[in-house]
């Protein structure tokens, strides 16, 4: 038997699971007050927290959990109809549960309360009663309802007592398993990282998926539920077949200590690769290989056990919207997509408030009233929508409503107010320059400030928060409803950087801040650095992008301006603005390690730390946000308006597509959709192997099958490419959940395509249609076409694949 | 009951001084310092202890506000504080001493007030003074 403070963890870490799956269950329920299996639930939770709590000897918490039950019951037994008094008192009740539970665990004991009212309420509801909305003389006189532990203690222990004698029965292992296992409800403890990686006592559920089978056991189920379908009991508690192996519960603290002795493996690893590259012996190179793709599958692994669902921070929400919506006399829809898109646990809480900000404002601000909502023939329910998604290595959350749109007029409005902007100039603004206003502290449309928001505190926090964790936010609105995305890296302790050069330096640029690199060279024209009001800029692509001397800005250098005839630019973004990074050379992108650095290295605010390269040597990530911030160029931007020349991305109209153009030996461009794109591999044509009549290639773990498009599509030139090709390019697509490599010549750019196609007539065999870019003709592929009859070909007959071992399709 | 103190002695620059071995996590030779630009002179670098990023300071410009130029015979003297590790980077290392706390004496008048700031007090050693640096101030408040 394990000793008392561990028990009493396990009890409090399956009390927050219990409260946190209950809030739930209850604005669940709201909807739908006739689900008995949720009702049944709900019941049992409330139970098993009663039982505990009279284990432990919680007066307060066994009270109120009692009172909670009795009303239960009675709806149970379909006595009482749920109403919304009960949903709100019985989700007071919860939160009092809550506060009570974290008062035990700071304090290892109950904090003094008085829950008379609640108990009052609890009571006459359940009796069906009137709510009250203060505690009345004489009913808190007559001792009916009094809440002194001294003498109600005792009823209360007589109460619970035969129960109690059911949980002792189950409680010391049972419970413990029900609390590790139930996925459903599994929730960390709220808690800051710092927190959680200095806190021994917390805990992490590490399970691997194959682990969750689909056999449930009912827990406790006989004692428990009387009438209730035992089919229904899996609802919430699931546990895994014995043969598969229970989940073992590991620390958090272990759970680091193992994250940085695999980063260490990363950096040794990288030594070794730097050191093998140096050396000629064949069975060397083949060790380190090996080492290599160990380590890489490690990581990949170790990243696992960091990863968290993004519904756990989700769970919360449903009945955030509920208070709010109540609040504002709304009604409120909300829908999550993607609630299992994991991302770092340590990312995981740094996200929670900036979600909770935006929903705010949409329900606030975002959605009409009620009538509102009915004159513009809009559905009376307001829709709320939260996404997540993984897109290009970041995590991708959105928050959508349907409502009214952020008010252009009022910004533009509240900005010339504020003096931040003349009226003429305000004017002349796009939608999308005054929505940067939104993100100013203290800036609100708002013209009273309600409980909720409007105070002007939103958005600067969300973004400040986003920045430092290294993500990002856009906004978007329009009379359809506004938009919110956030873009979050997926990890912070390993991620790809460029690394460049400064005078002696090296320098690492995350890669999420890198938009692309230039060089310029003076003899192939262009004016290189241009001054416009004393800031140095330079001409990309017809946009104006100002620039950044790294070595001026850390005083690595004491040059001003620019004499010389070539430039190295890294184009950065951060906070929304994109600029040239200047730097001496460009070296090499890697993977890296990010350690902090000491407090006092910080104040400066252009490192965001530090990692440790193949040669041992210590390397500075640079905070590109801080730098911006250092240049100064959000105020040179603001004063100068810049933007109105440079941004011009924003003309792309919403009904654009981002393609990728290719061709495939001949004139002809051809381009796909980006999104359907995974990633782009350039192969050895050494490492082209035959599965029957596929060719295929390792990719990965698995295999990837090549499929040469040309022959797929019509006009394309009969180039017979010889194995002897140095490199083969290859777009990967996925298909069915599996990655095709779709074989092309040459790929060439990210184009914008309309939303209409040129249709041409008879269609012609591979191609959706073309479209007019930059006065030259580009043909959409129809990728799924095009795959289609790739596979009906290679389905035909036995024999031709015999003969195709020998002869190998010609990529 | 021992009644005897264990230090590591080291050069600054024309300065006699120890910390208490207890402080010290190990010396190495060799450095390899990446220099922070923009930080506060008395920050030497940065240097990679086994995968572990150290702050390396420059006990010169601490001491004597005059930077160190690292030499073959450079040393950093490794601390641990609050979860980060540092290293003095001294001109030279001496022996190991193990002297008698009876001999420990509040600093005399007379020391330059910067350095000072650092010590919490002196061995007199025959022909010389021993200064007792406190690694917990030389590490705070840096600027």
């Amino acid at each position: 038997m394990t000793d008392d403070s561990e028990i009493l963890d396990e009890f409090l870490l399956e009390g927050r699971e219990i409260i946190d799956q209950l809030d739930l269950d209850f604005v669940a329920l709201e909807k739908s007050p006739s689900d008995e299996k949720l009702l049944g639930n709900i019941f049992r939770g409330m139970h098993t927290l009663k039982g505990s709590s009279g284990f432990f000897s919680f007066k307060r918490l066994e009270l109120v959990s009692h009172a909670g039950e009795s009303l239960l019951s009675k709806l149970r037994d379909k006595s009482l109809v749920l109403s919304t008094d009960m949903v709100t008192v019985l989700l007071e009740t919860l939160d009092r549960l809550r506060s009570i539970i974290d008062s035990v665990e700071s304090e290892k004991k109950e904090a003094p309360g008085d829950d008379q009212l609640l108990l009052l309420n609890l009571r006459s509801l359940a009796e069906g009663g009137p709510l009250y909305d203060s505690l009345p003389d004489e009913e808190s006189s007559d001792g009916e309802v009094k809440n002194a532990p001294e003498d109600n203690g005792q009823v209360q222990q007589q109460l619970s007592a035969p129960e109690r004698d059911v949980f002792d029965k189950f409680s010391s292992d049972e419970i413990k398993t029900n609390s590790s296992l139930s996925p459903d409800t599994a929730q960390e403890p709220p808690s800051s990282p710092e927190a959680e990686s200095m806190n021994s006592e917390s805990y992490q559920d590490v399970r691997s998926p194959s682990v969750m089978g689909d056999s449930v056991v009912n827990l406790g189920e006989e004692d428990l539920s009387s009438g209730i379908d035992p089919a229904a009991e899996g609802h919430d508690i699931k546990v895994s077949s014995s043969e598969s192996g229970p989940p073992v519960k590991v620390s958090v603290e272990l759970l680091d200590t193992l994250m940085n002795l695999v980063s260490e493996m990363v950096l040794a690893r990288n030594r070794l690769l730097t050191y093998s590259n140096e050396m000629t012996d064949p069975k060397f190179a083949g060790i380190v290989r090996n080492v290599d793709m160990i380590t890489l599958e490690l990581q990949e692994r170790m990243m696992k056990t960091r990863m968290s669902p993004i519904g756990q921070v989700w769970s919360k929400f449903p009945r955030l919207v509920r208070d709010l919506s109540r609040e504002c006399n709304k009604e409120v829809e909300l829908v999550q997509i993607g609630a299992e898109t994991e991302l770092d646990r340590t990312l995981l809480e740094s996200i929670r408030d900036p979600l909770i900000h935006i929903i705010r404002n949409s329900i606030d601000h975002g959605l009409e009233s009620l009538e509102d909502r009915r004159s513009l023939n809009k559905p009376e329910s307001g829709k709320v929508t939260l996404s997540a998604r993984h897109e290009n290595g970041m995590v991708v959350v959105e928050v959508s409503d349907d409502g009214a749109g952020i008010n252009i007029d009022k910004v533009r409005a509240k900005a010339v107010e504020r003096s931040l902007v003349k009226f003429q100039d305000a004017q002349e603004m796009s939608a999308e320059e005054l929505l940067e206003y939104i993100y100013l502290p203290g800036f609100s449309t708002k013209d009273k400030i309600t409980n909720l928001s409007g105070r002007g505190v939103g958005m600067d926090v969300v973004r400040t928060n986003i920045n430092s964790i290294g993500g990002g936010v856009e906004l978007k609105s329009s009379d359809k409803g506004t938009i919110v995305r956030l873009k979050i890296p997926l990890t912070l302790a390993i991620m790809p950087a460029l690394f460049v050069r400064c005078e002696d330096e090296k320098f690492a640029i995350p890669q999420n801040n890198l938009l692309e690199m230039v060089r310029y060279k003076r003899e192939e024209g262009g004016e290189g650095v241009e001054y416009l009001y004393g800031v140095p800029v330079f001409r990309l692509r017809e946009k104006i992008v100002p620039l950044v001397f790294l070595g001026q800005e850390l005083s690595l250098s004491n040059a001003q301006g620019w004499e010389g005839i070539e430039l190295q630019i890294a184009i950065v973004q951060a906070s929304g603005i994109r600029f040239g990074l200047i730097v001496d050379e460009v070296l090499h992108m890697q993977e890296v390690v990010v350690k902090p650095i000491s407090a006092v290295l910080k104040t400066s605010g252009v490192y965001g730390g530090a990692t440790i390269l193949g040669d041992g040597h210590v390397s500075l990530i640079l905070d590109i946000d801080g730098i911006a911030r250092k240049a100064g160029l959000a105020t040179k931007l603001r004063e100068h308006k810049l933007y109105e020349e440079t941004d011009k991305s924003a003309e792309i109209a919403e009904t654009d597509h981002a393609m990728l153009l290719f061709d495939l030996g001949g004139t002809d461009r051809l381009a796909i959709p980006l999104s359907q794109v995974d990633r782009l591999e350039v192969i050895e044509p050494s490492r082209l192997e035959q599965t029957g009549k596929e060719t295929v290639v390792a990719y990965g773990d698995g295999v990837m099958k090549l499929v040469s498009i040309g022959r797929y599509i019509d006009g394309t030139p009969n180039l017979p490419r010889s194995r002897n090709a140095e490199k083969i390019s290859v777009i990967v697509y996925y298909s069915g959940g599996l990655p095709v490599g779709l074989v092309v010549n040459q790929i060439h750019d990210i184009v914008y395509v309309p939303d209409q196609l040129n249709i041409i007539s008879p269609p012609q065999r591979g191609l959706l249609g073309c479209a007019l870019i930059d006065d030259r003709i580009v043909n959409v592929v129809d990728v799924d076409e095009i795959l289609h009859s790739h596979n009906e070909r290679n389905a035909v007959s036995s024999i031709e694949s015999m003969e195709r071992l020998t002869v190998d399709e010609p990529l | 009951m021992s009644t005897n103190e264990v230090l590591s002695t080291f050069y600054v620059s024309d300065l006699y001084c120890g910390i208490y071995t207890h402080y010290v996590t190990e010396l190495t030779k060799g450095l390899e310092v990446t220099p922070v630009p923009l930080s506060p002179p008395a920050i030497l670098g940065l240097l990679n202890l086994r995968g572990q990023i150290v702050t390396a300071i420059d006990m010169r410009m601490r001491l004597r506000s005059e930077p160190t130029e690292l030499t073959f015979e450079s040393v950093g003297i490794f601390y641990r504080n609050a979860g980060s590790l540092f290293t003095f980077v001294v001109d030279k290392v001496n022996e190991i001493l193990e002297l008698d706390k009876h001999d420990f004496e509040p600093p005399p008048h007379g020391l330059d007030p910067v350095t000072l700031d650092f010590v919490s007090g002196v061995f007199k050693l025959p022909g010389r003074l021993l200064l007792v640096l406190d690694p917990e101030k030389l590490v705070s408040g840096i600027r």
